[in-house]
């Protein structure tokens, strides 16, 4: 598999304040890699030394096989952040004139916006100006301006931010089509749900450093299972089973109170659930309920960053 | 390249497609037309001012009075005639209308405009007196002290409508002097009390003269032999300095003028610009597509082609008007335009001229997300364009002043300053030295605006001076 996207100790700083250090981390052709981390993690000022606008401090980036991503800025789409369309335009001017940006004739541009519009359900909007679109509508015409070339790299910096979850499910959607015509994705999020759904790799960022680059599995590895058992048990008896860790109280849901209980066992690195509930069983505990929880990208964040958020 | 024609292009549709550039279009012309017309139509329309002369002086002085606002009537006529003889026959024929006039009257200067321009002089329409003398109403001229005349005066000059008088002079004298009570409508400043002050002194000089043994015929010697002045320039075509001589620096002044307002105009519309795209957050994204010198060589040339329009629809208006209207004058603007060269100076220094400040005006656009932003940072930078402004019109009339001089080789004012004074013939030094200096200082601005407008294109917080100067100060990214 190629490489899309390389970063080599990728450091930027802006006086005194360090955005970014040290970072490290690469993209293969075809990937969907979520670029998560909450905000100030230095998400944006790496997606900005991707595409050239700014010049890393120290290390190297580089993108579809060069140094400089302002010479293959034709084969990148870039969804910034912060959205911006010129209002008075109409979404087939807008994407055509940036499409047209990226090297695609005037006439092939307005087709391409044309079909885009119609197949994202903004057909009947797409002569009327931006200005009087909804957001959601405007947020959808500004992605397409970002594809409409098809590019090779799309680098989505918070595609999701101020979108309904319909609209939400849609650009999940355009993300995954864009990855199975053969070009690579790079999205920055602090909504893991979103990564969880459509990354092949993630990289996790917390305060300018990169906390983990891999796949999701590898992802959530990091964060603790737990075994959470419901019924009239101790505290105790469960932190005494196999592979327990530690033990929490995490809900009174039985009608008479203290007796019932439901309690949370985070399990040792490499523990086996089974023989904890095994062992459980054979010594005649009284369980009502039991459940053996694989931790999401959220666990696995928290268990990654600690205190850096 | 093609970026950037692109953006050029976009930037020029978005204006055009714009009701407030079709109204600008036609707003200067409308606006020019009233204000040549408007002094005109406004002296036609209005009524010939009335006055009431009450001469208790015992001289006779009212037929003196009458007889010099004749004189001064046809004064008038005279330069109307070769007002409206300069726009159809050109400078030389109006010299000739008031040659004739001087010479031999009224008369004579008609029959000079006759035959100068017979047409303008068949449609000509003499300007109505600018006051008129009339006859004492009975309680006014029964008056026998100026007490009583000014008793009788005030009703008449408190409600127009009732007498229709608009000045009375109480004239009264004693064996000194000449004393004029000056009564008016208006509160305002008057033109006609120093005419008639200048008139009465002038003839009780000569009635004390001929008291004095004076003869009639030595008094007007005295007035005939007034020195003879000729105006003379080795830079004159002429024996004389005439019109026509002048005419260059005029227009050379007025070329200025409008050199100032083109590049201020087209700079405003860029700084307005870049502050949208910067607030709407389009830079950004248009930066990911294209190069910092695309997409402000874009906008540069995008919203040039949008004032070079507007100004090229105001010539070839202006042109049309002037030669329907006043062909004489057009030939001769012509000519002046095309053998000074200030037409091609008006060219240099228009895309020079605007090169530098459509560049520092971008870049300040860049770093302004708000239009209030905008304008304290463009407060500073139209008080330092104030400083052409002012010294332009010193150059109409002493073009090598030092500080004139001086100014010239000031990159940002060399466009305007210059252009003042390209027809008055700076030295061949001046001319290359000062378009050189403004060449390299399009580079420098160019250079640096480039790089502050990347710094601000890309800054979210509120206009920081020091973002300004780290994005001058600081590493250059190599254009792509």
């Amino acid at each position: 598999m190629n490489t899309a996207l390389s970063l080599n100790g990728v450091t930027k700083r802006y006086g005194d304040f360090t955005a970014v250090q040290s970072l490290s981390f690469e993209v293969e052709t075809g990937q969907i890699c979520g670029f998560l981390g909450p905000n100030g993690a230095g998400k944006t000022s790496t997606i900005r030394m991707i595409l050239g606008l700014v010049e890393p401090t120290e290390g190297s980036i580089e993108v579809l096989g060069t140094t400089d991503a302002r010479k293959v800025r034709a084969r990148i789409g870039f969804l910034p952040e912060e959205r911006g369309l010129y209002k008075r335009m109409t979404p087939v001017d807008a994407i055509a004139f940036f499409a047209g940006l990226k090297g695609v004739s005037n006439r092939d541009a307005r087709h391409r916006a044309k079909q885009m519009l119609e197949e994202q359900g903004l057909g009947a909007a797409m002569n009327r100006p931006i200005k009087d679109l909804s957001k959601g509508m405007s947020q959808k015409v500004q992605l397409l301006s970002a594809i409409a070339h098809d590019p090779e790299l799309v680098i989505l910096d918070e595609p999701f931010s101020g979108l309904d979850p319909v609209n939400q499910q849609s650009l999940e959607t355009i993300i995954r089509n864009l990855a199975s015509k053969g070009s690579t994705v790079l999205f920055s999020t602090h909504v893991m749900q979103h990564a969880e759904r459509l990354c092949d790799r993630v990289v996790l960022m917390a305060r300018g450093r990169k906390m983990f680059d891999g796949d999701l599995e590898q992802a959530r590895s990091h964060a603790p299972r737990l075994l959470v058992l419901e019924g009239n048990i101790s505290l105790e008896a469960v932190q005494a089973l196999p592979g327990i860790e530690r033990v929490e109280v995490t809900a009174l849901v039985g009608p008479d109170g203290a007796d019932h209980v439901q309690l949370s066992a985070t399990l040792l690195p490499g523990a086996n659930g089974q023989d904890a509930l095994r062992t459980a069983f054979s010594q005649g505990l009284d369980l009502r309920r039991f459940e053996l929880k694989e931790p999401s990208l959220h666990d696995a964040f928290i268990a990654l960053t600690g205190d850096q958020i | 390249m093609r970026r950037l024609i692109k953006i050029a292009l976009r930037e020029y549709i978005s204006y055009v497609r714009t009701v407030g550039f079709w109204l600008s279009m036609a707003g200067l012309p409308v606006i020019m037309g009233i204000a040549i017309m408007a002094p005109t139509l406004i002296a036609q329309s209005a009524p010939t001012p009335k006055m009431a002369i009450i001469d208790l002086s015992g001289r006779n002085l009212t037929p003196v009075l009458l007889k010099e606002f004749e004189h001064q009537q046809s004064v008038r006529i005279a330069e109307a005639m070769a007002a409206s003889a300069t726009a159809a026959a050109g400078p030389k024929a109006s010299e000739s209308i008031m040659a004739s006039f001087e010479a031999q009257g009224l008369e004579a200067a008609q029959a000079t405009f006759t035959s100068l321009a017979p047409k303008v002089a068949a449609a000509f329409k003499a300007p109505p007196p600018e006051i008129q003398i009339v006859p004492l109403p009975a309680s006014l001229a029964s008056a026998s002290t100026a007490e009583a005349a000014e008793k009788a005066v005030r009703p008449y000059l408190v409600d127009e409508t009732s007498s229709g008088l608009n000045y009375a002079a109480i004239i009264t004298a004693d064996t000194k002097a000449i004393s004029v009570d000056f009564w008016s409508r208006n509160l305002g400043l008057q033109s006609l009390d120093d005419r008639l002050r200048d008139i009465l002194r002038d003839e009780d000089r000569r009635m004390r003269l001929t008291q004095a043994g004076v003869s009639d015929a030595l008094l007007k010697d005295i007035d005939a032999a007034e020195p003879t002045l000729r105006l003379r320039s080795p830079k004159s075509d002429g024996d004389q300095v005439s019109m026509r001589d002048r005419l260059p620096t005029a227009i050379g002044f007025a070329m200025a003028m409008g050199l100032w307002t083109v590049i201020l105009s087209g700079a405003g519309i860029l700084l307005n610009s870049v502050v949208e795209d910067k607030s709407s957050r389009v830079l950004e994204v248009l930066l990911a597509s294209a190069s910092t010198t695309e997409i402000m060589g874009g906008k540069i040339l995008g919203v040039a082609a949008v004032t070079f329009s507007v100004l090229a629809i105001w010539l070839i208006l202006g042109t049309a008007m002037l030669m329907t209207s006043a062909p004489g004058l057009s030939e001769d603007l012509i000519a002046i335009l095309a053998t000074k060269g200030l037409a091609y100076y008006f060219g240099f220094y228009l895309i020079g001229g605007y090169l530098i400040y459509a560049c520092v005006f971008t870049a300040i656009g860049a770093f302004c997300e708000t239009t209030r932003e905008a304008q304290t940072l463009v407060g500073p930078m139209m008080l330092i364009l104030s400083i052409p402004m002012i010294f332009m019109s010193q150059a109409l009339t002493h073009p090598d002043m030092p500080i004139i001089k001086i100014l010239c080789w000031v990159p940002p004012f060399t466009p305007f300053m210059m252009m003042v004074r390209a027809a008055s013939g700076p030295t061949l030094l001046e001319m290359v030295g000062t378009g050189l200096g403004m060449v390299a200082f399009i580079a420098l601005t160019l250079w640096l605006s480039g790089k502050a407008f990347r710094a601000g294109a890309l800054s979210t917080h509120k206009l920081d001076p020091k973002a300004l100067i780290r994005g001058l100060i600081g590493r250059r990214l190599k254009p792509v």
